[in-house]
């Protein structure tokens, strides 16, 4: 049996949710789950992995290898081996975007630019999340300031020809004026597309610190903003590549890809 | 004679007018319109409390974050000029001045003759800032004026992570979600505003006596964790602090031209 297919798993536990996907050894999926998390990251894990055997109609011990990320990460034993979120995130992006090199994640709460190498091995990355600028909190607030709903938000700011200037990038700050520019009968849309703006400069300074080659993809619940994603496609000069499954799997299924790249090296070693 | 200063703040805009007798008439209102309409607004109802009227003004100075959209005079002042302008009326003998309003806060150095001799503020980051106290006064569902009294009940203050207004208001609704008691929330907040203060201070030579003004300056319990984090008493002004840098903007408007 010169062609044994070994399965693989990985499982990202997060604050919210947690993943498990199983792939074969090719890399293509055979199972993507996703849950809400339990009040202990072993039993969402467990919970998931069992959800996602079960979607792809295999047992446990049929997986040969299963990695795990996120930040329940080290309370699971039946992963061989923890990877940070960072390195997951830029292999699975890798893998579901056409082998993009750079990956620009905006998060409800974080935002980060990750480099990854043709394997998808992280090379670098710069992320905030101290400061809700650059962040889809931003968004949140401001459509709240405009009586807007965030669903909408970025379709509003597309509807723009002349966006205002926004001079803040702190969103407390940027509260402010927007209420200014409301009182003094400045339109919505012109309003949301200056934030949007805002929102561009401040992720284009984060990309500037890591730098920008080769394809682009973005992740995180902002690549959603159709707002966000054309103006900054045209601040960075670059055409996102999609993604062909779910984003939220990403961490999942890059855990799950070093596990298969660990299982390769090895068979690599034994020959 | 009589001159008026206009402070439009990011909050709250203030009007004093100032006649030879000292402090004639106040006025405190939200920014809840343009800057334009707030500041005649409260001019007029300065005016009105003082007893006078525009035309007996012998002039009108303006300072503060907004005041660059207000078309009333070409006399503008920065804040740190008003407030060392203002505390050294009250009191000569203070060095150095915390002002902490609604989002900004700046600390100012004071030579004997009033005058600034360094200062430092936090223009473009709202951490630490009057909104913050506000923000969690509403999650809790507490009135914003009891907030500083209920934040000494306490004898175990939940500390903050982030210095993120933004997100340290989640870290607070998750301390309520959990049952966490009201007064600890608070203390944990009000040191945290505390401990951003006096960091900025620190930046700057630190030189007793000092004085707070500002709004937040009416916060007992932030009077109270700044005192004991700095070791340092907070001198007493025997003048709203609120007013004080629209105070200090009246008086610049009597020499100025």
């Amino acid at each position: 049996m010169l062609n044994n297919n070994r399965l693989f798993a990985g499982i990202d536990v997060g604050s919210l949710s947690a993943e498990a996907v199983i792939l074969n050894q090719d890399g293509s999926v055979l199972a993507g789950e996703i849950i809400k998390v339990r009040p202990r990251p072993l039993q969402s894990a467990q919970e998931v992995f069992g959800n996602a055997l079960s979607s792809a109609g295999l047992a446990e011990d049929q997986i040969d290898l299963c990695y795990a990320t996120g930040y329940g990460r080290d309370t699971i034993p039946f992963a061989g081996k923890n990877i940070s979120e960072i390195s997951c995130h830029g292999k699975g992006a890798h893998h579901l975007a056409s082998h993009v090199s750079t990956v620009i994640d905006i998060g409800g709460q974080d935002c980060k630019v990750i480099r990854v190498d043709p394997e998808g091995f992280l090379v670098d990355f710069v992320m905030n999340d101290k400061c809700a600028a650059g962040t889809g909190r931003f968004l949140e607030m401001m459509a709240k300031t405009l009586g807007v709903d965030i669903a909408e938000l970025g379709q509003l700011s597309l509807k723009s020809r002349k966006p205002l200037t926004m001079s803040s990038q702190c969103s407390i700050f940027a509260e402010i004026e927007v209420l200014q520019l409301l009182y003094s009968g400045k339109k919505k849309k012109h309003i949301a597309s200056g934030l949007h703006a805002s929102l561009v400069r401040r992720i284009k300074a984060l990309t500037g610190r890591v730098g920008i080659n080769g394809k682009v993809c973005m992740t995180g619940g902002v690549s959603k903003n159709p707002g966000m994603v054309s103006m900054l496609e045209q601040e960075l000069n670059v055409t996102f590549q999609p993604l062909s499954m779910d984003p939220q799997l990403i961490g999942a299924l890059g855990a799950g890809l070093f596990a298969r790249d660990a299982w390769k090296g090895e068979k690599e070693g034994d020959a | 004679m009589i001159t008026a200063g206009l402070d439009i703040g990011t909050r709250f805009a203030k009007a004093v007018i100032v006649g030879d007798e000292g402090v004639v008439g106040t006025q405190i209102s939200l920014v809840d319109d343009t800057v334009q309409k707030v500041s005649k607004k409260i001019l007029k109802k300065a005016l009105k409390k003082a007893g006078e009227s525009r035309r007996r003004l012998s002039g009108l100075a303006i300072t503060g974050y907004g005041r660059k959209g207000v078309k009333l005079t070409k006399q503008g002042y920065p804040a740190s000029l008003c407030i060392a302008k203002g505390v050294h009326y009250l009191n000569p003998g203070i060095r150095v001045a915390f002002d902490v309003g609604g989002l900004i806060t700046q600390v100012i150095q004071i030579g004997e003759d009033g005058s600034v001799n360094d200062y430092l503020e936090n223009e473009k980051c709202a951490s630490g800032s009057g909104r913050f106290l506000e923000l969690v006064a509403e999650a809790l569902e507490v009135d914003i004026d009891r907030i500083g009294p209920l934040s000494l009940d306490s004898d175990q203050s939940l500390p903050l992570s982030s210095q993120c207004v933004v997100f340290a208001e989640s870290e607070v609704i998750n301390h309520v979600n959990a049952g966490e008691e009201p007064a600890d929330i608070l203390a944990g907040l009000h040191r945290s505003i505390a401990e951003r203060v006096a960091s900025l201070a620190k930046k700057l030579s630190f030189i007793p006596p000092v004085a707070l003004v500002g709004g937040v300056a009416k916060n007992i319990g932030v009077v109270h964790f700044l005192e004991d984090t700095l070791e340092e008493p907070l001198q007493p002004l025997h003048q709203d602090p609120q007013i004080v840098a629209a105070l200090g903007a009246a008086l610049l408007a009597r020499n100025g031209n």
